[in-house]
């Protein structure tokens, strides 16, 4: 469903990325980790095309998504999230929601932008959250989790085959956790494709069909969770030594 | 072996936030180099933001020569003589050098003192000397790197916090940081370091500390911590999951 092949970014004279390829079946829970700067947020971003790769491919369902604007990403049918949740503080929990409408917005003036359709995904999937008590509640009365579930909800609201999340369990308490690792496998039950970026080993190892640990740039090694957890040169990564 | 710094049961977090360090218990021993590691979220910067004053004690201890330091403001505490390096480079860039070192020295009311122990860290740093009227945000990064390391010692601390040496520096600059690390521990300071390059900072480390979700786990000399099996279960997730 999304390939990524030998995609290398640069800033200046650092390689962030250096030549990674791995691939992203669908229905698939792919989970991206290693050490702190290893490149994982910046090949993310390039999936996302907020930075465009320098060299290399991304492709999702044919399409070359390195040379595709970011606002058309969406419309193809992925979704992300931020490592930061992104509310508006001004508006509720439902118009938080219908902000990311397939639909877009402001087409025309005279007609109203948020359609009836939209209304009823944004309920479903304040049901499907769990905040649909909280529906008219300003930003400031929402926990941090509840934000966190909001933020998860707008990226499912334009209804993407690939959901891009980022760090989805930063920040987050066990019992929140436990919710977000429940969602993220209901939706993969739902057909979802999902690729996850996540230093939480209990969430990457718990639910991810296949693990790709990036150090220094590259991928150093791929595989099952259970593969991934008994290699050596893995856990060496994590502990400060790289050996390519 | 007498303990220059003690925390009991410490509790702490940010703002209103939820509690980050959930009863830390951990002791240095004087001239002591001790390297807390642990996977991203471990509390491991955060121990060293509430010792230093950054962040303010919800409960517990934090005793620094027998007393207690845990509800003194950040400037009380450099006063005790502890010396914070904090992982974003503290100097400022845009005064030179010999304003640097005065600054770091302000504390010092005996101007003849500061003068003498500016002397002293420009033995120890004699790069510096060549560039006192130089900005220090003009440098470059190892020779940064010896102004905050000069910086540190000027008040002749008995006790150096380090939040992550490592990071973002070339290998040879990161040698050079660790080299200074235990020159000053020989000269008597007691070090407490966070790193993330595990390996690196338990090399130049008496004894390992490592923590997980605002706990310390377990602590050993610094050459056996690699070795324990819990290391892999608390970087990579525990094994029997699933």
């Amino acid at each position: 469903m999304l390939s990524i092949e030998n995609v290398t970014k640069r800033f200046g004279g650092i390689i962030a990325v250096d030549s990674c390829s791995f691939s992203v079946k669908e229905g698939q829970i792919v989970s991206l980790i290693g050490p702190n700067g290893a490149g994982k947020s910046t090949l993310f971003n390039c999936v996302s095309n907020i930075v465009t790769a320098d060299e290399g491919q991304i492709i999702f369902e044919n399409t070359r998504l390195d040379k595709t604007p970011t606002h058309k990403i969406a419309k193809l049918g992925i979704g992300r999230s931020f490592q930061l949740t992104r509310v508006l503080d001004e508006l509720s929990v439902t118009e938080n929601l219908v902000l990311h409408t397939a639909s877009g917005f402001g087409l025309n003036l005279f007609l109203p932008s948020v359609t009836k359709e939209d209304m009823v995904r944004a309920k479903d999937l304040m049901d499907f959250l769990g905040i649909y008590h909280m529906r008219d509640s300003a930003m400031n009365e929402l926990s941090y989790g509840q934000k966190k579930l909001l933020d998860l909800g707008s990226v499912l609201m334009s209804d993407p085959k690939l959901i891009l999340l980022d760090e989805p369990a930063a920040g987050v308490n066990p019992r929140l956790l436990e919710t977000i690792l429940e969602k993220i496998l209901s939706l993969k039950s739902q057909g979802k494709t999902i690729l996850l970026v996540e230093h939480n080993m209990e969430l990457v190892m718990g639910i991810s069909d296949h693990v790709v640990v990036m150090a220094a740039g590259s991928v150093l090694k791929q595989g099952t969770p259970t593969e991934i957890q008994a290699d050596d040169k893995v856990l060496s990564a994590y502990l400060g030594k790289v050996e390519k | 072996m007498k303990k220059i710094l003690q925390l009991k049961s410490v509790v702490a977090g940010y703002g209103n936030g939820p509690d980050i360090l959930r009863g830390v218990d951990l002791e240095l021993a004087v001239g002591e180099i001790k390297c807390i590691i642990g996977p991203n979220g471990a509390g491991k910067s955060t121990v060293l933001n509430a010792i230093a004053g950054i962040l303010d004690v919800r409960s517990g201890e934090i005793l620094f020569d027998g007393n207690d330091i845990g509800n003194l403001e950040a400037y009380e505490i450099m006063r005790e003589g502890i010396s914070f390096l904090p992982q974003d480079r503290a100097l400022f860039r845009t005064m030179t050098v010999a304003e640097n070192l005065r600054m770091a020295g302000y504390s010092l009311k005996n101007k003849i003192l500061l003068k003498e122990r500016i002397e002293s860290v420009l033995e120890t740093f004699p790069i510096l000397k060549k560039r006192l009227t130089q900005l220090a945000g003009t440098m470059s990064g190892g020779e940064q790197q010896q102004l905050i390391f000069a910086r540190a010692t000027i008040v002749q601390p008995k006790l150096i916090l380090i939040d992550e040496p490592s990071l973002g520096l070339a290998p040879a600059i990161v040698e050079q940081a660790f080299n200074y690390i235990e020159r000053i521990a020989s000269e008597g300071a007691s070090i407490l370091l966070v790193e993330q390059n595990a390996f690196r900072g338990l090399k130049s480390s008496t004894t390992g500390t490592v923590m997980d979700l605002g706990n310390v786990v377990f602590e050993r000399p610094a050459s056996e911590v690699m070795s324990d099996r819990r290391i892999r279960d608390l970087y990579l997730g525990r094994r029997d999951d699933k």
